[in-house]
């Protein structure tokens, strides 16, 4: 017992599971400490104050944006976890912070101020001056990362929206005196969102430091996100020069076919550029990817089946390694309401080791980039290098690609009908082809809504044998909006708890309801 | 020092005082003798102090015989004849006096434990209620939290969780704040206590005072602003040898206090959810509404849906769907019958579970020691199947007055409180007040053959339905009567309190009057806590299981030394007090976890194979203070008080860390006055008025937990990725956060009136300035707030309490106590932004905190069956245009029309007590009512509107729209719900509650004396016995904001007992 009440520093008290920032900044080991918070933050879950289970982090956003689009199917509600996403009932929730709309802007803009603390520190971390580049491109490229989904989440896409209104932008570390910003416009966040690409690139490669861990971003994949953020910006060669750029990382190649069955919880799996290896005490259970995907854990994934859309399913040919990916059609009677019983059921994403709930989450793999630079090349019409890397993508994939390949045209127009009258669209283009591939390739990874959204091409579920639920048919929509290209329900609404804090907007700054 | 002096007691405690400051009396000439008897019944007074007239020290005391002999000098006229609890005489000197003393009122000169002190309520400027031991001798709860509803004006309680063992909620005069905790300050025997409340056996309890003003409870700087509960235990009261045992046992049974919700039978669900599956066919797949119900009753019996498994194992009648229901009218066919029938909600409810407690006392002195000690065994079952409380307490007080100068003390109490417990929360399907609860009646619990009879294994017992086929709204894979027995929550802790105490007292010469005391308390409380998830099913079966042990540990102690001077001379009188104090508190806390169990019933972790969890955290808190009073009076007419307390608080950077705290009181006994003096009918009237400021630095954070950093920022190091250690940042630095101040001023009045009505009336207005508010911040910022002390917010509210004897007479008494009480809440100032807006609440400036937020229904559209919803037109600033409001039915917009429909605050509440008494029989009942208030009911709402096929209906939902046409205030039925809360949602709080009936014979004396026992009591008592409200199975009493939760629900205890005093 201490009765020395009268000293000095009887009244500081501080907590045990915490540290300052002059301790934390103090050189380059002790700022790594600040780095990765952050990137454990990009699988942490707890984003919003209720319904925690459905966010934890990156991969909780190409969940809920690819239950956005066409090519993923909800099959039954289960205990609700992004059902409301998928039959679009969120935007009306922005007063709660219990729903995606807060969830999604807390995240991002926490990933921002965290990277915000260490870019601020940029010239006083001592220790390594090498290790401090790394430390601060990682920062810079964090920051650039979460500018971008932010964008693509509460705004339109960036061609032809350029002067709509952006997201608030920050560079500066947040303190009690911070104000909170206006929105601006969208060419303003993709100014900042290059800059800090182009600032991180620069660092990472003055370091030479290379990638630390997986969970680590290093230059390759800097590059990878400013491919990803100009194919969004149509500035096509710029997004195949840095696709380019990030394949040419070391020891880098695609999966195998083997990894091809088993690889997606593994980011020691061939071509996986970055992603979390998650350990046992730092699983998020049934708050997971895996608790949500996988039909056969007996957890969400297995009451509330994720399925690919049977069109998209029809489109795989049969010699192809990924329709294993999902089960076929099973006849309604013959399906249970739980477990794999399902028709067009996902068998792509499955635990590692569901005793320990464990599984590896993949953010960024070298599929995607070479889909980008195919596709990019294909838009700037050079179609040898674009059939070249479709090529590299098939071959273990499709014995018979090369044939199915050769049956495109060269030709960078979009003709599928991606609107699905119900005729059987047929892939003629090039185009068509790079982006069927992404649909395939990609799903259940990068969040189909965000292509819909670039491509500017609307969608619809309600295509001949549809297996989408009645509830999932968006009939409320009247039918032909969900098609239009810009459809303000495609974007997500701005938190209340935003306008209740931010003296720069007002409650017409919020996205139309 | 806490002198609890009541009764005889007191009489004899004022015995010996006198006693002892007659040694200095000087001797005289005449010589008096007298004898002082009682007025009402003849008896002698015994210690009534006698004295001469203008010169005090001149006197003596009445000695057993109530007789006096006094020696007074020359020109000596009166004599004084006081005694406390009597109205003081005087007598003109006579050699034989025989002096008849008329007992006063009472109540007036009543010592009640305040704060580090005690005083006579007729001295005390402040408002304060006392609640004794006796009535809450009267109360079948195990936390005393649980007696205060009802019983004090100015105190709002909750109803508190049926969970054996389980407390209420209270608080004071409203809500002072928003961010910080509006819970009441726990004092215990002088010191501040930080143990569980149910710890402390109520039984061991004289009395408690409610400290409600800044008058009275500013001595308790930095915590006191939510009013203090000053809670006495029961001292050694004997004299010479005399030992009293005390021997109490009560038995008794638990039910429901509040009834379950109207659902819906089993034919009535099946035909409201064809209802609704016909209504998606028409809305979702544009199917003619003829042919709607035949597409109906083949969606409810797909098995994807799940609705009834497969082969239509769900459908509890005798026909198959296709022949039970008729596809044009929705109904089940009148000769359908069922073929079982089991209800998830009873099978998990106990039967009459057993209440019983047992109590040990004993009370005894020597000369110097007195001591009490007391065993005590409570042991509750819960409502709920598995759940129960075990409590075992053991108090000892000890005080010796060692010499005339010194007295010392201990008081000892220790705790061990075991619970089991329904551990889960809210909508998680393991919490069965929600899956149990709202189960549609369709599913059974038991696996069934196919005759619809339970299988049973070979040994006869029933296993239980996992229900891989039940959709998942009715918890697919789970079983929730199941989980109960299959997973365990247990809590044990062990809680140690203790309070000593020393005194220094000089009783002659230039010091007379002058005291030193030190107390020292500590709490020490540590909680071990399992979580265990079986590895067969539910929650954990994927990973084979899940265990987790929780320990926290908290010590805390306080430690302060007070010096006092007390002195009247002539008229005046006064008090000063001085003091320095400190507080330390410590939480540490461990927490283990792991998965990979081989089989169940494994409930240590050494059997687990992947460790999950390993943490642990400490937290400190400290406060620092000095602080001093003075109280004065003149002639017992006019009282002054006032007090002062500068504390320093560790929650604060150290610039902004110390806060001074005041009050000032004052009080008038006008019928002291002259002109007031001679109406016998008036025994008292006091006026009184009081100012302060009262400080409160209890920062909670969004989950209710306290903040003890708040001004800091930091990296919380809790952030590792895989096996690199990481951090981030977790709040904003603000130096300039500082304590929450409570302006509090009270105007009161009390009276007694012809002995035999008395009141108290009181109005406060308390202002909370510099508010501790999380302030909002724009979450793009990476925070969504920080605190500061921004803003203000006022509570102002009339108190009444009105006790009159109706009846009195040697055999039969009846008296009645009615409170009533007024709140009226503003918020004042927030932050830039004049309000905070949630789901279905709002903060904002100028109205009511917590203000209901929703948008105002406009019926149901009778062509279509669709909510309707009062829109309206926005100015450019978006505020409502008046009288623009018109119709839409856009559910998904209705979130921007909303308009604030009040809140869960009452217009009025209080409680009328009746306390009869016929010979030796006594009989009480306790009713409390409150009227006005809203409660945003969620269960009802989600009975309405269900998330999930598979889930309850209320009955009220037969009431539904069906047909173009219908006229009705709800709205067709869908399979997803499409409606935006309305104040439709809103509920009437109003209710009445038969709270408490008790009632007791007590055997007479003279018969008790023959077999050697000195009292002896039958009882038998009643706890939440009856509630009326506006709608079954709500309680509107669920918590202060007006929501309500899947939680346990409260409970009715009727119990029997004997309490023998040997």
């Amino acid at each position: 017992m201490n009765f020395a009440a009268c000293t000095t520093d009887y009244l500081e008290t501080n907590p045990t599971s915490s540290t300052s920032g002059t301790t934390i900044f103090k050189d380059d080991k002790s700022a790594l400490v600040a780095l990765n918070g952050i990137y454990r933050l990009m699988y942490t879950s707890g984003w919003s104050l209720s319904n925690t289970h459905q966010n934890f982090g990156n991969t909780s956003t190409s969940l809920f944006a690819d239950l956005m689009g066409e090519d993923m199917v909800q099959h039954e509600q289960g205990s609700g976890w992004f059902w409301y996403d998928y039959i679009y009932d969120v935007r009306r929730r922005y007063t709660s912070t219990g729903w995606r709309s807060y969830a999604t802007w807390n995240y991002y803009y926490s990933l921002i101020s965290n990277a915000n603390y260490i870019i601020a520190q940029e010239t006083t971390i001592g220790g390594d001056p090498a290790n401090v580049k790394y430390i601060v491109a990682s920062a810079y490229a964090i920051r650039a990362y979460s500018y971008f989904y932010l964008i693509q989440i509460f705004q339109q896409t960036y061609v032809g929206h350029q002067t709509l209104p952006g997201v608030p932008l920050y560079t500066e570390p947040t303190t009690s005196a911070s104000v909170g910003k206006p929105r601006g416009t969208v060419e303003q966040v993709y100014t900042q969102i290059n800059a800090d690409l182009d600032k991180s690139i620069a660092l990472f490669k003055a370091s030479g430091v290379s990638q630390m861990d997986k969970s680590h971003i290093d230059y390759y994949v800097a590059n990878g996100f400013k491919a990803k953020v100009a194919l969004v910006q149509g500035k096509w060669q710029a997004a195949s020069d840095a696709a380019k750029e990030a394949l040419t990382k070391t020891n880098l190649t695609l999966m195998t076919a083997s990894q091809l069955s088993t690889g997606f919880n593994d980011v020691t799996s061939n071509g996986v550029m970055w992603g979390a290896t998650i350990i046992a005490d730092q699983a998020t259970i049934y708050a997971s990817f895996f608790s949500h995907m996988d039909p056969t854990a007996g957890m969400y994934g297995s009451s509330s089946r994720k399925c690919i859309s049977s069109w998209l399913y029809g489109q795989i040919p049969t010699t192809d390694a990924r329709k294993s990916w999902w089960g076929g059609y099973i006849a309604p009677a013959s399906e249970s309401s739980s477990g794999v019983n399902a028709s067009y059921v996902q068998k792509k994403f499955l635990f590692k080791n569901v005793t320990t709930y464990t599984g590896d989450y993949i953010f960024l793999r070298a599929e995607e980039l070479l889909l980008v630079e195919a596709e990019a090349q294909c838009r700037l019409g050079n179609y040898t290098p674009a059939r070249s890397l479709l090529t590299q993508l098939g071959a273990n994939r499709d014995p018979n690609y090369s044939t199915r390949l050769a049956t495109m045209t060269n030709a960078n127009t979009q003709t599928l009908d991606t609107k699905g009258t119900g005729s059987t669209p047929v892939i003629t283009t090039l185009l068509d082809e790079v982006l069927l591939q992404r649909r395939i390739e990609l799903w259940g990874e990068t969040g189909r809504i965000f292509d819909i959204l670039r491509l500017a091409h609307g969608f619809t579920r309600n295509f001949t044998g549809t297996n989408h639920p009645t509830a999932g048919l968006l009939t409320k929509f009247g039918g032909a909006e969900a098609t239009t290209p810009d459809y303000k329900e495609f974007i997500l609404t701005i938190p209340q708890t935003e306008f209740d804090g931010n003296t720069s907007l007002t409650s017409a700054d919020q996205n139309p309801m | 020092m806490n002198f609890n002096l009541t009764g005889e007691f007191m009489r004899k405690m004022m015995f010996m005082l006198c006693l002892a400051l007659s040694i200095g009396w000087a001797s005289a000439q005449t010589k008096v003798t007298g004898t002082v008897v009682s007025s009402e019944n003849g008896e002698p007074v015994i210690g009534a102090t006698v004295v001469v007239k203008g010169a005090a020290s001149t006197g003596t005391i009445t000695d057993a015989d109530g007789k006096f002999t006094l020696t007074v000098p020359t020109g000596a006229k009166v004599l004084v004849i006081s005694f406390i609890g009597m109205t003081s005489k005087e007598e003109a000197i006579r050699p034989n006096l025989r002096v008849a003393l008329v007992p006063s009122s009472q109540d007036l000169d009543e010592v009640m434990v305040v704060a580090y002190g005690t005083s006579s309520k007729k001295s005390f400027t402040g408002s304060a209620a006392v609640v004794k031991g006796e009535d809450l001798n009267k109360r079948l709860v195990s936390s005393v939290s649980k007696s205060l509803d009802g019983n004090v004006a100015g105190v709002q309680s909750t109803s508190g969780s049926g969970q054996p063992g389980s407390g209420a909620s209270v608080v004071i005069r409203g809500f002072g704040s928003i961010n910080a905790s509006n819970n009441p300050l726990y004092v215990v025997d002088g010191i501040p206590y930080d143990g569980n409340i149910n710890a402390i056996n109520p039984s061991d309890i004289e009395s408690m005072t409610i400290l409600k003003d800044a008058s009275a409870g500013a001595l308790y700087g930095a915590r006191g602003a939510n009013g203090v509960i000053v809670i006495t235990t029961k001292k050694g009261n004997q004299e010479g040898d005399n030992v009293k045992i005390n021997l109490k046992a009560t038995v008794g049974v638990s039910s429901r206090a509040i009834p379950a919700y109207a659902t819906l039978n089993q034919s009535q669900y099946l035909e409201t959810v064809f209802q609704a599956y016909k209504n998606d066919q028409i809305i979702n797949k544009g199917i003619d509404p003829k042919l709607a119900g035949a597409a109906a009753l083949t969606a409810m019996s797909s098995t994807t849906t799940g609705m009834l498994g497969v082969n239509e194992q769900y459908n509890p009648f005798n026909f198959k769907l296709a022949d039970l229901m008729d596809p044009t009218t929705g109904k089940v066919r009148s000769d359908a019958q069922l073929l079982y029938n089991q209800n998830w909600m009873d099978e998990i409810s106990a039967k009459n579970p057993l209440r019983t407690e047992y109590q040990l006392g004993f009370n005894g002195g020597g000369k110097k020691t007195k001591y009490t000690a007391s065993l005590s065994y409570l042991k509750e079952n819960g409502l709920l199947q598995t759940t129960s409380f075990q409590r075992y307490t053991g108090r000892v007080n000890i005080e010796t007055q060692a010499k005339e100068w010194l007295k010392y003390g201990t008081n000892m109490n220790y705790s061990r409180n075991n619970s089991n417990i329904s551990g889960a929360t809210g909508s998680a399907t393991s919490n069965v007040w929600y899956s149990a609860q709202f189960m549609a009646p369709i599913y059974p619990i038991y696996n069934l053959d196919a005759n619809k009879n339970i299988v049973l294994s070979s040994t006869g017992a029933k296993s239980y339905d996992y229900g891989k086929s039940r959709p998942a709204g009715a918890q697919t894979n789970f079983n929730s009567v199941g989980t109960l027995y299959d997973d365990k929550y247990t809590n044990y802790s062990d809680n140690l309190s203790g309070r000593a105490f020393l005194e220094l007292a000089a009783n002659h010469g230039i010091f007379k009057g002058l005291k030193f005391t030190s107390h020292l308390g500590l709490d020490n409380q540590n909680a071990y806590a399992t979580t265990y998830y079986n590895p067969y099913n539910g929650n954990a079966a994927a990973s084979a299981g899940r265990l987790t042990k929780e320990n926290g540990r908290l010590f805390s102690y306080t430690f302060n030394q007070l010096l006092t001077y007390e002195r009247k001379i002539n008229d005046h009188a006064f008090d000063i007090l001085a003091a320095h104090e400190n507080y330390a508190h410590k939480y540490n806390y461990l927490e283990g976890e792991k998965t990979g169990f081989p089989y169940g019933g494994l409930f240590e972790l050494s059997s687990g194979s992947t460790i999950s969890i390993a943490d642990s955290q400490e937290d400190n808190y400290r406060i620092e203070s000095y602080f001093g009073r003075v109280n004065y009076n003149y002639a017992e007419k006019y009282y002054f008080s006032g007090s002062l307390r500068t504390d320093g608080s560790s929650r604060f950077a150290t610039e902004r860390n110390w806060g001074n705290f005041w009050s000032l009181g004052g009080s008038w006994r006008i019928s002291k006055e002259s002109f007031l003096k001679d109406k016998q009918w008036i025994d008292n009237i006091t006026v009184k008025a009081s100012y302060g400021s009262q400080g409160n630095d209890a920062l909670l954070n969004s989950a209710g937990s306290p903040v003890y950093y708040a001004w800091q920022s930091f990296y919380n190091l809790g952030f590792p990725n895989a096996n690199a250690n990481g951090a981030i940042v977790t709040s904003v630095e603000n130096k300039n956060v500082t304590w929450e101040t409570n302006k509090n001023a009270n105007f009161g009045v009390e009276f007694k009136l012809f002995n035999r009505l008395s009141g108290t009336l009181e109005y406060y207005n308390r202002k909370t300035v510099d508010m501790l508010l999380y302030v909002p911040m724009a979450t793009s910022l990476g925070f969504d707030g920080y605190y500061d002390n921004v803003g203000s917010m006022s509570n102002k509210g009339f108190e009444a309490t009105i006790s009159g004897d109706i009846f009195k007479s040697n055999d039969f008494n009846w008296s009645i106590t009615l409170i009533g009480q007024t709140i009226k809440n503003k918020v004042l100032k927030l932050s830039t932004k004049n309000e905070i807006v949630y789901s279905n609440t709002i903060i904002r400036e100028g109205e009511t905190l917590n203000s209901f937020y929703v948008v105002h229904s406009a019926g149901v559209d009778p062509a279509t069956g669709n909510q309707l919803y009062w829109f309206y037109n926005k100015d450019a600033q978006g505020n409502k245009i008046a009288g623009s409001d018109y119709i839409s039915s856009n559910y998904s917009q209705a979130v921007n029309y909303r308009v604030i429909s009040g809140s869960r605050i009452p217009a009025f509440q209080g409680s009328i007590n009746n306390d009869f008494k016929f010979k030796g029989f006594d009989l009480s009942f306790l009713v409390t009512y409150s009227i006005g208030g809203k409660v945003l009911d969620g269960l009802y709402a989600s009975l309405m509107n269900p998330m999930y096929v598979g889930q309850n209906y209320s009955k009220d939902i037969l009431r539904a729209w069906k047909n173009p046409g219908d006229i009705t205030d709800v709205p067709k039925v869908v399979l997803s719900s499409t409606v935006a809360t309305t104040d439709r949602n809103l509920i009437d709080a109003s209710y009445m509650a038969l709270k408490n009936v008790a009632l007791g014979y007590t055997f007479k004396k003279s018969v008790l004396k023959q077999i050697g026992v000195e009292s002896l009591r039958l009882f038998a008592s009643g706890e939440n016995l009856l509630l009326l409200t506006h709608l079954k199975g709500m309680d509107p009493q669920y918590n202060f904001t007006g929501s309500t939760d899947y939680s346990y629900v409260s409970n009715r205890v009727i119990a029997a007992g004997i309490d023998i005093n040997f």
